[in-house]
């Protein structure tokens, strides 16, 4: 397969192999050469060997070949007449490079976007003179009309505020009545028939409490983990929310037919074994659990409207738990932490852009319901058809997602993963970015579609300003054509992406594009297997603050080093060091 | 869109035996597959919840 004039240019720095038989006098063009993209196949389908003293590609276009050579031969010096060695100029990076006396510009400049670029590896006491008519020429003038000439003020702008407070749960209990005094949180047994009305596909609701000490428990596939949180206040994103620490819901299902309700494959097993504690979206290691486990009709655990039925039952019981919450006197909490929304002045302007499921049934999640993490009052991604949808980062911080995906355990992002995102919070306290907001964007499941809402975050991501974006994943399989397909509108655009998803071994990436050249792996598993095991397999902060550092990376022009073909844990080992 | 597909070894576990073939549920939520008994090396008897490997990649539509 030969090459084209742009690819060569692009490959110049690749080894030079011909593609076909090429015979003694040819001049040397792209389209003598193999695709050095496909080289590593080659090698390691045993087709080619690359000795060391291949050429590159950059240095054979033009010369003249001497004898006739097979197809997929290595072009080495000795082929070719007129070649010129390279010239390996030693580095001096230890004594700060080697020394410049002199630049001689070159004959054409380039003037883009009000910046005059100049890249130098290395410098030391460098003296640049240049003649003052440059700066007076028509080129810069030229461009000193575009807004990008105007420098903003480096200031720090608060738009918007969300007051959260924190409530200790020492104790929870089933009992008469709700109530939460004095750190006991008592929940109505009752309310587990009377939920039922949530939904006639709800057939039988179960509940109980499951402390720290007593976790090896079995139990049904866990469909989500549900922070308890509650509007006081103003609306989802600004005003008051109270929030209680050290208990979550967990709400697991099955169907009448004693069906899990889950993908195929699912993670009933015990407590202590299928849960990573301390992951974003999973318990910590000292939370009450309380489990709400929930039977729906026969044969619905893999429509739409099952999983939903059991989420909108479960939200029945913690909404009247909410009503206790906001009573709760402002004098009791533990903590209060004052989230601000901040416009970074003067900072490039960053967005989070996160793939959610929208393939259908299960794989579907609730956007801005009323209550934080709640279920009541939201829409969902499928009915708006997954197109991209902005939420600023204090809705997302006040539970403006409750996920209803029932993907593989380890990969998938429930609701409180979206409650304590690691990557908002990292790139929204980063003093030297500017996060604009988050949009969620669907996964549909036709090809069509996913290009259809890939290209309206593409648009959407053009009239935003900014600079830089990092776009996620949950899970593996066909969202990995939308990951690829987003993150390559966005990055056409000349905005700087980086990629996050879990892909390692079996999830390894089906598609890709020029585009996707910063990318962020998120496994865990020593083999890299979905290891069904919840929350395993999502972002950590570890990982947020890689991608954060890999997206200023980027912005900053420095290249991005390719990374291995396979997976490899020692990369990612590697990057984490740079990290700190 | 060149979507490329890769076989990877992957565990699974017989779910049903019956005489004509096994079902097979696949580790890391890669779906069940039916197989007819010759699809099927053995030293000895099927036997459900016996583990076995396969290469598998997903599935395209044509």
């Amino acid at each position: 397969m030969s090459i084209t004039k742009e690819s060569a240019n692009q490959h110049k720095n690749d080894p030079a192999i011909v593609c076909c038989r090429t015979t003694k006098g040819t001049v040397i063009s792209p389209s003598d050469l193999e695709d050095p993209a496909i080289l590593p196949d080659l090698e390691e389908s045993g087709l080619v060997t690359i000795p060391e003293n291949v050429l590159k590609i950059g240095q054979v276009i033009g010369a003249k070949l001497l004898k006739d050579i097979d197809g997929l031969t290595p072009i080495t010096a000795d082929l070719l007449e007129g070649i010129i060695e390279e010239k390996k100029e030693k580095s001096n990076v230890e004594n700060g490079g080697n020394k410049v006396e002199k630049v001689s510009g070159n004959k054409e400049a380039t003037f883009s976007g009000g910046f005059v670029r100049l890249s130098v590896d290395q410098m030391n006491g460098v003296n640049l003179e240049f003649p003052v008519e440059v700066l007076n020429s028509g080129l810069i003038k030229a461009s000193s009309q575009a807004p990008a000439g105007k420098v903003e003020k480096i200031e720090d702008e608060t738009v918007n505020t969300l007051k959260r407070r924190e409530f200790a749960v020492k104790k929870v209990e089933l009992g008469k009545e709700t109530s939460f005094k004095n750190g006991v949180l008592v929940i109505r047994e009752a309310l587990c028939k009377e939920a039922l009305k949530a939904d006639p596909l709800t057939k039988k609701i179960e509940m109980d409490i499951i402390t720290p000490d007593n976790r090896h428990q079995y139990s049904n596939t866990i469909m989500d983990v549900i922070p308890i949180a509650a509007k006081v206040e103003g609306g989802l994103g600004n005003g008051i929310t109270n929030i209680m620490n050290d208990v979550v819901f967990i709400l697991t299902g099955l169907d009448e037919n004693g069906l899990q309700v889950h993908e195929f494959g699912s993670c009933e097993g015990y407590l202590d074994e299928k849960i990573s504690y301390g992951k974003p979206g999973c318990p910590d290691q000292k939370d009450i659990m309380v489990r709400v486990h929930v039977t729906i009709a026969a044969n619905t655990g893999m429509e739409r409207r099952g999983p939903y039925a059991a989420h909108k039952a479960c939200d029945v019981i913690i909404q009247e738990i909410r009503e206790v919450l906001k009573k709760a006197s402002a004098s009791e909490a533990v903590k209060e932490e004052v989230c601000n929304e901040v416009v970074r002045h003067g900072r490039p302007r960053v967005v989070l852009v996160k793939e959610i499921m929208g393939q259908g049934a299960m794989h579907d999640n609730v956007m801005l319901p009323t209550e934080p993490a709640g279920v009541l009052g939201g829409r969902q991604n499928v009915d708006l058809g997954n197109v991209p949808v902005v939420l600023s980062a204090n809705e997302v911080r006040d539970g403006g997602i409750h996920a209803l995906t029932c993907i593989g355990p380890a990969s998938k992002e429930d609701t409180r993963h979206y409650f304590r995102e690691p990557l908002l919070e990292a790139m929204a306290n980063d003093e030297e970015i500017n996060l604009v907001g988050v949009v969620f964007i669907g996964s549909p499941q036709v090809n069509d579609e996913k290009t259809f809402v890939a290209k309206r975050l593409g648009t959407l991501a053009g009239t935003m300003n900014i600079e830089g974006a990092i776009v996620t994943t949950e899970g593996f399989g066909n969202n990995h054509i939308d990951f690829a397909l987003n993150i390559e509108e966005i990055g056409k655009r000349g905005i700087n992406v980086v990629g996050v998803t879990y892909a390692a071994y079996q999830g390894q990436l089906v598609v890709g594009n020029q585009y996707m050249d910063a990318m962020i792996e998120v496994n865990k598993d020593a083999g890299g297997f979905e290891s069904e095991i919840l929350g395993e397999n999502t972002i950590c902060p570890e990982d947020a603050d890689r991608a954060v550092l890999m997206l200023k990376t980027k912005m900053a022009g420095i290249p991005i080093e390719a990374a291995d073909r396979k997976w490899d844990n020692a990369v990612i080992q590697a990057n984490q060091k740079l990290v700190k | 869109m060149n979507i490329e597909l890769e076989p990877k070894l992957l565990r699974g576990k017989i779910l049903k035996v019956t005489e004509i073939g096994v079902q097979i549920e696949l580790k890391g939520r890669m779906g069940l597959i039916t197989l007819p008994l010759r699809s099927v090396f053995t030293d000895k008897k099927l036997e459900e919840n016996d583990e076995v490997e396969i290469y598998m990649s997903y599935a395209k539509v044509l």
